[in-house]
């Protein structure tokens, strides 16, 4: 018995890996002020699905993506040894005399590649008019680029969630905490912790100035919300935020993975914090077609039971990497 | 009983015997290479090494500001009282040591590493041309310094130069390679497509209604919906024999194509002249599905959907497993008359989209329960 076990194990292990990209060697050399990263890749790339290059400056603990490499990144890239990336670093002071590590990372269709980093998280939820402010450290992660579609979840779970309207690129709605984790983990992601989900709207590593909403001060530029529709939206038809990141304001409610708590953050753990251990609702964020501009704000906290399915109530999901 | 007696005294002899011998000759623990320098060439080269470390990472604390901003990320080292203030010929000599230990070191023979230390233009510079990154000393002019620190000056911005021309020289490399590349399996895909070319023949397994007005019998073969043109006269005897009729003609296995966004900006429409559902920029590929007349279907982030032919082009990317039926004519069984056969649809699978792939993937089913 314990041995069928073992090749059954085995042989999913090999079933799983078989689809994967891998890389192996990363190795990077300085030429002149250019870096020369080589790798090896097995595995082929699915179509939509890109080769992306970070990078490391405290020893691996935290990697940030590389946006201006050349070589073999992005879609296209064909498995083999030494795939070469070269990375010009004129201009690039802040890595000048540093120890740098290379990790390369496979982006999934659809998904965005979010870099480490620290944030300052605000707080001002109904009850208290003060605002509280805690910084909050977070490793990279992938992060879908739009919310779930209805056609997204049609094909994952074989059934509408809602009252079907006809359009298949708006966010799926009418789904409970349960449905949205369901679906996440169907295909092998998550929901997003609160800040996840707050970091990612800030822009991440990207966010420049503090801002209102999820990529503008101006609401109009981001969202769709009560003043300008009166249904949700096709998903990404707005501006993305800094990270490419589109309705993180508006078009609907969010489901986080985090239990909700008013002063959670005061409590919590400085790096990457996952939510209460307990609690009777679950967070939500980012507001709705439904929301006055006030709830579509970036620090704008919102809880319901898990339970709770209503037609401006969607997801989006997280992938760890 | 007597094996566990000796065995004990034995490991006590030794363990002993290793504690003499260590305390004859301490070895330092430094090394074998540095250890090796050191006896070969005695204090002189102590004082060498010293100044190469010192020559390279050294900031010089009357460089023009420019060398200043450059070399910020420099690590500064204190000067001792016993190093001598370095010479053009401790220089040289240590540059000429630095060969000799690049020779005899295997390890420094790869430059590739999992992490590096990436250098600043500062150190670049002094590794190309250390004399000219060496210390004000007395014997050197205030103008020969002058010009001396133009001259680092001018060496970092050579080094910055060439390091985007090396670049650009690469990214053209690299286009030239990606477009040969592309050039030949596109050969070799039409080579193989060509070789495949094989007569072929079959008969029909089903027809369907006759179209007097137009002349034709409706027929499906392959997945593929096809005309045959048959006169009326023949057509009532080429249905009642439509089991013995045979379809000759040509079969090829079939090319793949993508569909490459020509223009910055494509429309991405439901259907031709359709509404917008996105918009692709330049180079983005897609699947391509099949051409509707000024159109070309493609696979759109898991749906069907249509950019225009002026917008983009056909790009051979692969052969399918299937195959492609070309001058096909269907031969009346009696009277021999031969009728062309016209494609006129052809029936493709759904695409799959991201999620279903991705349930595909992970061996779950696809679709609804």
């Amino acid at each position: 018995m314990k041995m069928k076990k073992v090749l059954a194990l085995v042989v999913l292990s090999l079933c799983t890996t078989a689809t994967a990209q891998t890389y192996k060697n990363v190795r990077a050399k300085q030429d002149g002020l250019s870096i020369m990263v080589q790798y090896d890749m097995a595995g082929e790339l699915f179509r939509g699905d890109g080769v992306a290059l970070t990078y490391s400056l405290d020893n691996g603990r935290t990697y940030s993506a590389i946006h201006d490499a050349e070589g073999d990144l992005g879609a296209n890239v064909l498995p083999g040894k030494s795939n070469e990336i070269n990375w010009l670093l004129i201009d690039k002071d802040f890595i000048i005399g540093k120890i740098i590590k290379f990790r390369l990372v496979t982006l999934p269709e659809g998904m965005i590649y979010v870099d480490s980093g620290e944030f300052t998280r605000t707080s001002n939820t109904d009850k208290k008019t003060e605002q509280s402010e805690h910084a909050v450290q977070l490793g990279s992660f992938l992060m879908d680029k739009t919310e779930v579609t209805q056609r997204e979840y049609r094909h994952v779970m074989g059934k509408y969630a809602s009252d079907y309207t006809g359009c298949m690129e708006c966010p799926v709605e009418n789904v409970s905490w349960f449905d949205a984790t369901a679906y996440a983990r169907k295909v092998g992601k998550r929901l997003p912790t609160e800040a996840e989900w707050e970091y990612a709207a800030q822009g991440g590593a990207y966010a420049r100035t503090a801002q209102l909403y999820s990529g503008s001060n101006d609401i109009e530029d981001v969202a769709w919300f009560l003043a300008n529709t009166e249904s949700k939206q096709p998903v990404g038809k707005k501006q993305p935020n800094a990270l490419g990141i589109y309705d993180m304001s508006g078009n609907v409610w969010e489901w986080c993975a985090d239990w909700y708590h008013d002063d959670y953050f005061q409590i919590a753990d400085k790096s990457d914090p996952k939510g209460p251990e307990y609690g009777t609702e679950k967070v939500v964020r980012g507001g709705s077609w439904f929301s006055n501009d006030v709830f579509c704000t970036i620090n704008r906290r919102y809880k319901l039971k898990p339970d709770y399915r209503d037609t401006n109530f969607g997801f989006r999901c997280v992938k760890d990497l | 009983m007597i094996m566990n007696k000796i065995i004990p005294t034995l490991l006590m002899i030794i363990l002993l015997l290793s504690a003499v011998g260590c305390g004859g000759t301490v070895k330092p623990q430094a090394p074998a290479p540095a250890v090796k320098k050191k006896e070969q060439t005695g204090a002189r080269v102590k004082v060498d090494e010293k100044l190469t470390k010192k020559t390279v990472l050294a900031e010089t604390k009357s460089a023009s500001k420019t060398t200043k901003k450059q070399t910020a990320a420099v690590p500064k080292t204190t000067t001792g009282k016993s190093v001598k203030e370095p010479t053009v010929a401790a220089a040289k000599a240590t540059t000429k040591e630095k060969t000799t230990s690049k020779k005899t070191d295997p390890l420094k023979d790869n430059p590739y590493s999992n992490s590096i230390r990436v250098k600043t233009i500062y150190e670049l510079a002094a590794e190309t041309k250390p004399i000219l990154f060496l210390n004000h000393d007395e014997f050197e002019t205030a103008d020969e310094y002058k010009v001396r620190v133009s001259e680092q000056v001018k060496l970092m911005k050579e080094i910055v130069m060439m390091t985007s021309q090396k670049m650009d020289i690469k990214k053209a490399l690299r286009i030239q390679v990606a477009n040969e590349k592309e050039l030949r399996s596109k050969t070799i895909i039409e080579n193989i497509m060509a070789e495949s070319a094989s007569p072929v023949e079959f008969t029909p397994e089903d027809i369907g209604r006759y179209n007097p007005e137009l002349e034709t019998f409706p027929v499906i073969l392959h997945q593929t919906q096809y005309q045959i043109s048959v006169p009326r006269e023949e057509a009532r005897t080429f249905k009642a024999k439509f089991k013995s009729v045979k379809i000759k003609g040509i079969k090829q296995l079939k090319p793949k194509f993508d569909v490459k966004i020509t223009v910055s900006k494509a429309h991405i429409r439901s259907r031709p002249n359709g509404s917008i559902v996105g918009i692709a920029n330049g180079e983005d590929l897609f699947e391509h599905v099949n051409n509707e007349d000024e159109w070309y279907k493609i696979n759109y982030k898991g749906q069907f959907a249509f950019t225009h032919q002026n917008n983009a082009e056909l790009k051979l990317v692969d052969f399918a497993d299937d195959f492609d039926y070309r001058d096909l004519v269907a031969i009346h069984p009696t009277t021999g008359s031969m009728f062309a056969m016209i494609s006129v649809d052809k029936l493709v699978k759904a695409p799959l989209n991201l999620a279903s792939r991705k349930l595909v993937e992970s061996g779950q089913a696809d679709g609804p329960k």
